[in-house]
């Protein structure tokens, strides 16, 4: 695990019928957060990779090199049986580099405040549950602030700073997960669908000799 | 311990104890009563704390006098610190509750010590006005000390807030942290952070903490809980982090506590319950002193919260 993070995550057993997503920031600060959600559509965040920490309220990278930490991310994925897919800025620069050690980016193009607005909801009705052992995600939570006033062009988005595994959460969330993958119907060709869309019930046909009986 | 760093502890020593003389002569002779919260803080400055239980009606030491929220004066039992005089204190007390006044009459006992410097640190020099005009009242007034001084200099806006005294040459000046290089290199024997929470973070407190090494100074925080950063003092000041002994925190403070200022009615007009003017995490640090309801979040969370344990979600966990 990233500097002996998420260390809990090999007592946890993943109920049935959970679905596990994943979701990384890019960038020279990397991090990472598996979440799983239950059938309830609830929340539950099992383990976080920022290959960072916090000393006294400043950000300070850990020893780990790109590969190491991309390596970390998917065994962990894979050991919990989910697949190494994360969601990330649509705009990470990333994404073939990640590819190479196994973890796939995809670009995520739910703008912040919308995200930011879903993640809150999750929040406000208590769909959300964090492992005990996270430790950089709760600070992020509790630190996110709102801007003193709108920028010029009138949004008002949470300030971006010390954000990095709490984008993490809010690119997941802003998903609106579900906890069954429902199967979806067949897709259906133009003929299939117009012939039953134009059934036509033929009226039933007596046997002559018989009689219409 | 090498004989330098003996001759350092020695002086530190002397000079605490000198602090704490001074501080009970000028608390005996303009008659202060301190509220429960400043008592604390200022305590554990001396190496003591409070017992939470009233003083033995024949004790002649181990007390102090504190002042309740009827203004009532009532003795309060102390008793010594466990690990002895913290070196980094916190108040982090409501609006009005008794912050800068309790600061100034901490400073103060700083004036008895020969060629002692103190420097009051606030974002802008202005905000260093309530602590200083205090800690001349305190000091210079007739009403206080009346001390007699070689330079009184109080002009906020040309930067010039100074008090050195002619008897002993302590020297009390405030520092703006907007020329923060400014304060590099010095040797002090306490700083006092005016309205902390303005000032971008511990940042503040670890680019000059290097000035307070040789004279063993403290840094004292006295501030609302206006911004998250400010925990970081609850976080290590309570006693649980060994590396972090000589840190003291007195927190939750409620406005109530300081009599003089409260304000029913206007308690009532900011209460959020009451149909008032401010939200609920605005109220929680005006008046009620409390940490982790910070105005201007954007997840109503808190460290600690909404985990899932083997309690909470046994389906989790393996047997």
């Amino acid at each position: 695990m990233v500097g002996g993070m998420n260390d809990g995550l090999r007592d946890l057993r993943v109920p049935e019928h959970t679905s596990l997503y994943l979701a990384a920031d890019t960038g020279t600060f990397l991090s990472a957060l598996i979440v799983a959600i239950d059938t309830d559509d609830h929340a539950f965040v099992l383990a976080e990779f920022p290959n960072y920490r916090y000393v006294s309220d400043q950000c300070e990278l850990n020893d780990i090199s790109n590969p190491e930490w991309a390596n970390a991310v998917v065994s962990a994925m894979s050991a919990l049986g989910g697949k190494s897919t994360a969601w990330a800025d649509p705009n990470s620069q990333f994404k073939s580099e990640m590819n190479r050690y196994g973890l796939r980016l995809m670009g995520n193009n739910i703008r912040l405040e919308t995200r930011v607005s879903i993640a809150r909801e999750y929040f406000m009705n208590g769909r959300v549950h964090l492992a005990p052992w996270l430790k950089v995600l709760p600070y992020e939570l509790e630190n996110a602030k709102w801007p003193a006033d709108a920028s010029a062009t009138g949004k008002f988005a949470r300030v971006k700073k010390a954000d990095h595994t709490l984008d993490c959460l809010e690119h997941v969330l802003s998903r609106r997960p579900r906890g069954i993958q429902r199967l979806q119907a067949k897709k259906q060709g133009f003929l299939e669908n117009y012939l039953e869309q134009n059934r036509v019930e033929l009226a039933v046909q007596g046997d002559p000799h018989l009689g219409t009986g | 311990m090498s004989v330098a760093q003996l001759a350092s502890n020695t002086r530190a020593e002397k000079r605490d104890a000198l602090v704490t003389q001074f501080r009970r002569y000028t608390a005996d002779k303009l008659q202060i009563a301190l509220f429960k919260h400043q008592a604390d803080w200022i305590l554990a400055s001396d190496g003591f704390q409070l017992t939470g239980k009233p003083a033995h009606p024949h004790a002649t030491t181990r007390f102090i006098n504190i002042r309740n929220a009827d203004t009532s004066v009532s003795r309060m039992g102390i008793t010594e610190r466990p690990t002895g005089p913290a070196r980094v204190l916190a108040d982090l007390a409501a609006y009005k509750a008794g912050k800068s006044w309790s600061g100034a009459f901490y400073l103060a006992g700083f004036a008895a010590v020969p060629n002692a410097r103190v420097d009051l640190i606030g974002l802008q020099y202005q905000i260093c006005t309530p602590e200083f005009d205090y800690l001349a009242e305190f000091l210079l007034s007739d009403r206080g000390l009346g001390l007699p001084y070689t330079r009184y200099h109080n002009q906020p806006k040309s930067g010039r807030m100074l008090i050195e005294l002619k008897s002993t040459g302590a020297r009390f000046e405030c520092r703006s942290w907007e020329q923060k290089e400014m304060l590099k290199g010095q040797e002090r024997d306490c700083y006092y952070f005016c309205e902390a929470y303005m000032l971008p973070g511990l940042s503040a407190f670890k680019s000059v903490s290097q000035n307070l090494r040789k004279r063993q100074g403290s840094a004292v925080f006295t501030t609302t809980a206006d911004r998250p950063w400010v925990t970081v003092f609850h976080d290590r000041g309570h006693g649980q982090d060994p590396d972090f002994h000589d840190w003291h925190c007195t927190c939750g403070v409620h406005a109530r506590e300081n009599p003089y200022t409260f304000s029913q009615q206007e308690y009532n007009r900011d209460h959020p319950s009451k149909g008032g003017l401010m939200t609920r995490d605005q109220f929680a640090v005006a008046w009620e002193g409390k940490l982790g309801e910070y105005v201007g979040r954007v997840y109503n969370y808190q460290r600690g919260q909404l985990q899932f344990t083997p309690e909470t979600h046994p389906a989790w966990w393996a047997a």
